[in-house]
């Protein structure tokens, strides 16, 4: 972003809203001669400062039909919550779309992150508005871990059942069970302490899985969502995990640091996998996290995110997973891989890091990536389930493996699962949820691509 | 789900007066004359009469000036439970179809205002679709996709899902009928055979989808869209996440293919578009709606329903607090507010026209079973002023 000559003279008249780049540096010059208009509040229209600039449009009110409320747009994507005017922010509203930007202002980006949090959740209590769902401080940041999420319908359906069944009981029982653990969770996101912030922020940063503490995945399966009878989340359950693993959040966070690839699975996981017993999600919750964190950070997660942000922020997220689970932890090859056999992507790679867009520029790396014949949903999957950390987290849980393990020694595979790694392309429905072994992903690459 | 009995008997469902002879009571419900946020009175009683001018109802819907106004009427015989949804037949604005939670999908006929054809899943159907002005095709919580001949009246099991069906839509270009569904696929019929033609994983359950040209726009849990090609599903066309914060509730195509509109159950709709690049990415937007402000705190709604008209490209929300808007997308405008209905919208339709509006209030259980306003079906004749982009 280009930086904002205005600002650097302390009379810029977008104040918040002006698209080029405050620099936190020239900003201590308060200038009274300068309006600074809200950025909900301008219902006049903005007058074109810059010619090449279009700056984010500012609508007219017009009502109809005799109601007059706030009938208005409010401008261009409206992440920050309402009354967003602190000066303490970095200028970059568009911090998602912009190339990456060195943080210059790591711990602001963080504390603005920590209040649009606790803001949001404020908001999402006094609201009235519906609970059960997935929550995100913005655009391109993976979902908070620990919302869970149903449509009206599905909660509909139980209801159903249950009255069905003639127990109501159970189903209000299940029903104040899941309020409760949502309002638990939600008054430890409004008021974070210091080690509750450290894993909230590494879960929107970094590529880790969060591996719900106490509950485990076996308590995900015997009994989803407290219900007797509901055979959704059950089956997404075990389905989510590797699904979970897919990176599907599109790698254009300039501020995080090649968090795209995992970072979306961690909080998700949290979303589908069910503490049937109604922890009081407190402490005991944000300390597993920031501890596995740790743990996982170690062996290759580090280096998982290090080629998930060379690879190309805004390629596929096919491509990304696949070249990061194949190899993990071994930079070198990732990078080899990253850049020689997807032509395509790397000019995608390099493109979308001036300007990354939410939407991963999958026609081109897609086609270039795909190594399977099979979508890259699949390839995904086998991406995710062959070596990602994030799966391997949860599934190692499941299957009763470390969970910080990268590669699966040969004794613990299933001859069938070897067969699946040795073959040129995974078939579907049998794509082995463990990680491969260590020798089989050196070398033998290039045929993959 | 309230305390109604049998519809059809000769008792009235809600007062309890025993003999249709008791209008007597029922009319002291009503009111003489509506005031704003009246409700209209249970259709029992008083149903030769209109509950707005008290005259005898003749075929034609009252056309007496009303609060709804002349151009709005209600439906007969609307389903006994809740709306899931409605759609206009392709080709007129007569036929409508409506699939509800009282396990029917019904065929209405909308000049006649009547109810032409019923038929039943073994479960709540959540969402039907029109093949051809023929053919219906209905999905719901039995997880069963089923065809129906509207004309000869005959029902073909098409196929299923493991998990209940959300969405079913059909693609005229490439011929082929999607569905979506809590089992986290994307099933592909053939509707001439019929026959399944593919079965595409998603990431997650699927809220909801829609048909663009010859894309698929998957909106699924997590915040997730997808965009996928319908002539060649091998790989995701497009991997999105939705802009909104919070739960995807809806998501409709332009009918001119530049984009889609997403709504959450935070009372915020975005507009994006599909081209990836940059230079349009830059136009998306979003904004916030269906929120009332009651005693200084900001209620926020879920945005259920999006329909587009098809002419102007604009396209009208439907919310749980009851009100309907119509937005001018390119403009930034909104074009239009309706009066609020009794309870929330379920559901909207434009007919392929665009003069006509259906908008199916319903109470959607988001606060449990609670005595609420009776669902209905609302038909409204919408006007240019109403629906075009003003061109200032």
């Amino acid at each position: 972003m280009t930086i904002c000559q205005f600002f650097l003279q302390g009379r810029c008249r977008f104040g918040d809203r002006c698209w080029n780049e405050h620099p936190r540096g020239g900003g201590g010059r308060p200038h009274s001669a300068a309006p600074v208009r809200g950025a909900g509040g301008g219902w006049g229209a903005a007058s074109q400062r810059y010619a090449n600039v279009i700056q984010p449009p500012i609508f007219k009110h017009s009502t109809w039909g005799g109601s007059g409320d706030g009938g208005g747009f409010s401008g261009a994507s409206d992440f920050g919550s309402p009354g967003n005017k602190s000066a303490v922010f970095s200028q970059n509203r568009f911090s998602a779309l912009s190339s990456a930007h060195p943080a210059d202002g790591f711990s602001d980006e963080e504390q603005r992150l920590l209040d649009c949090v606790a803001k949001d959740m404020a908001t999402w209590e006094s609201s009235g508005q519906w609970m059960f769902s997935c929550y995100s401080p913005e655009a391109g940041k993976p979902n908070v871990s620990g919302f869970r999420e149903f449509s009206a319908e599905e909660v509909r359906l139980e209801y159903y059942n249950c009255s069905a069944n003639n127990n109501t009981e159970n189903y209000i029982n299940s029903v104040n069970q899941l309020v409760q653990e949502w309002r638990n969770r939600l008054q430890e996101l409004k008021a974070l302490n210091a080690s509750g912030k450290e894993s909230l922020l590494s879960q929107l940063k970094n590529a880790v899985t969060q591996p719900l503490p106490s509950l485990g995945f076996g308590g995900q399966q015997a009994s989803s969502f407290g219900f007797p009878s509901f055979p959704v989340s059950s089956s997404s359950g075990a389905a989510s995990f590797s699904f979970k693993a897919n990176p599907s959040v599109p790698p254009g966070n300039a501020a995080a640091v090649g968090s795209s690839a995992a970072a979306s699975n961690p909080p998700t996981l949290g979303v589908t996998s069910s503490p049937s017993v109604p922890n009081p999600v407190g402490s005991g919750n944000s300390s597993a996290p920031s501890a596995a964190p740790s743990s996982l950070n170690a062996p290759g997660a580090t280096g998982g995110c290090g080629t998930s942000g060379l690879s190309g922020s805004g390629s596929s997220a096919a491509a990304n997973s696949s070249s990061t689970a194949l190899l993990p932890g071994s930079s070198a090859a990732a990078n080899s891989s990253s850049t020689a056999p997807l032509p395509g992507s790397s000019a995608a790679a390099n493109s979308s890091s001036t300007a990354p867009l939410p939407v991963s520029a999958i026609p081109s790396a897609a086609t270039g990536t795909s190594q399977s014949g099979a979508s890259s949903a699949s390839a995904a999957q086998t991406a995710g389930a062959s070596g990602h950390n994030v799966t391997s987290a949860p599934s190692a849980v499941r299957d009763g493996i470390r969970p910080d393990r990268l590669y699966t020694p040969r004794s613990e595979l299933t001859a069938e699962e070897l067969r699946q790694f040795a073959a040129k392309r995974f078939t579907l429905g049998k794509i082995p949820l463990k990680p491969p072994p260590a020798d089989m992903l050196h070398g033998s690459d290039s045929s993959l691509f | 789900m309230g305390e109604r009995r049998e519809a059809e008997g000769r008792g009235c469902a809600y007062c309890a007066c025993a003999e249709r002879a008791a209008v007597a009571r029922c009319e002291a419900v009503r009111q003489d004359s509506p005031g704003p946020g009246c409700l209209p009175p249970p259709r029992c009683c008083v149903k030769n009469v209109s509950p707005w001018c008290g005259l005898e109802r003749g075929k034609k819907p009252c056309t007496m000036k009303t609060m709804t106004g002349s151009n709005e009427f209600k439906l007969n015989q609307t389903p006994d439970d809740g709306i899931s949804s409605v759609k206009f037949s392709p080709n007129t604005s007569q036929f409508l179809l409506v699939s509800s939670w009282d396990t029917t999908v019904r065929l209405y006929d909308v000049p006649a205002n009547s109810m032409r054809l019923k038929y039943q899943h073994s479960g709540a159907v959540l969402d039907c679709a029109f093949y051809d002005p023929t053919h219906a095709w209905s999905g719901g919580l039995d997880q069963q996709l089923k065809m129906h001949d509207l004309n000869t009246d005959q029902e073909n099991l098409v196929g299923g899902h493991d998990a209940p069906i959300r969405c079913v839509e059909y693609c005229p270009e490439v011929n082929v009928m999607v569905t979506g569904s809590w089992d986290q696929t994307v099933k592909l019929w053939d509707p001439r055979t019929p026959c399944n033609a593919g079965t595409f994983s998603q990431p997650e359950k699927v809220y909801t989808l829609s048909v663009s040209g010859d894309r698929l726009i998957v909106g699924t849990a997590g915040r997730r869209v997808l965009v996928w090609d319908l002539r060649n599903m091998g790989y995701v066309q497009q991997r999105r996440e939705s802009s909104l914060k919070y739960q995807t509730r809806c998501i409709r195509a332009f009918p001119n293919k530049q984009g889609y509109v997403l709504s959450s159950i935070e009372g915020r709709v975005a507009v994006e578009y599909l081209d990836p690049s940059p230079e349009i990415q830059k136009k998306k937007y979003a904004f916030k709606c269906h929120r009332l402000k009651e005693n200084n705190i900001e209620q926020i709604y879920p945005v259920n329903a999006i329909s587009f008209h098809n002419v102007h490209n604009t396209f009208a929300t439907g919310g749980s607090d009851g009100f309907v808007n119509i937005w001018d997308p390119f403009n930034k405008k909104r074009l239009c507010q309706f009066h609020r209905y009794p309870t929330s919208i379920a559901s909207l339709a434009f007919s392929n026209d665009g003069t006509t509006l259906a908008i199916a209030s319903s109470y959607m259980y988001e606060m449990d079973d609670i005595e609420h306003p009776e669902d209905g079906i609302y038909i409204r004749q919408v006007t240019d002023a109403e629906t075009k982009p003003k061109s200032t």
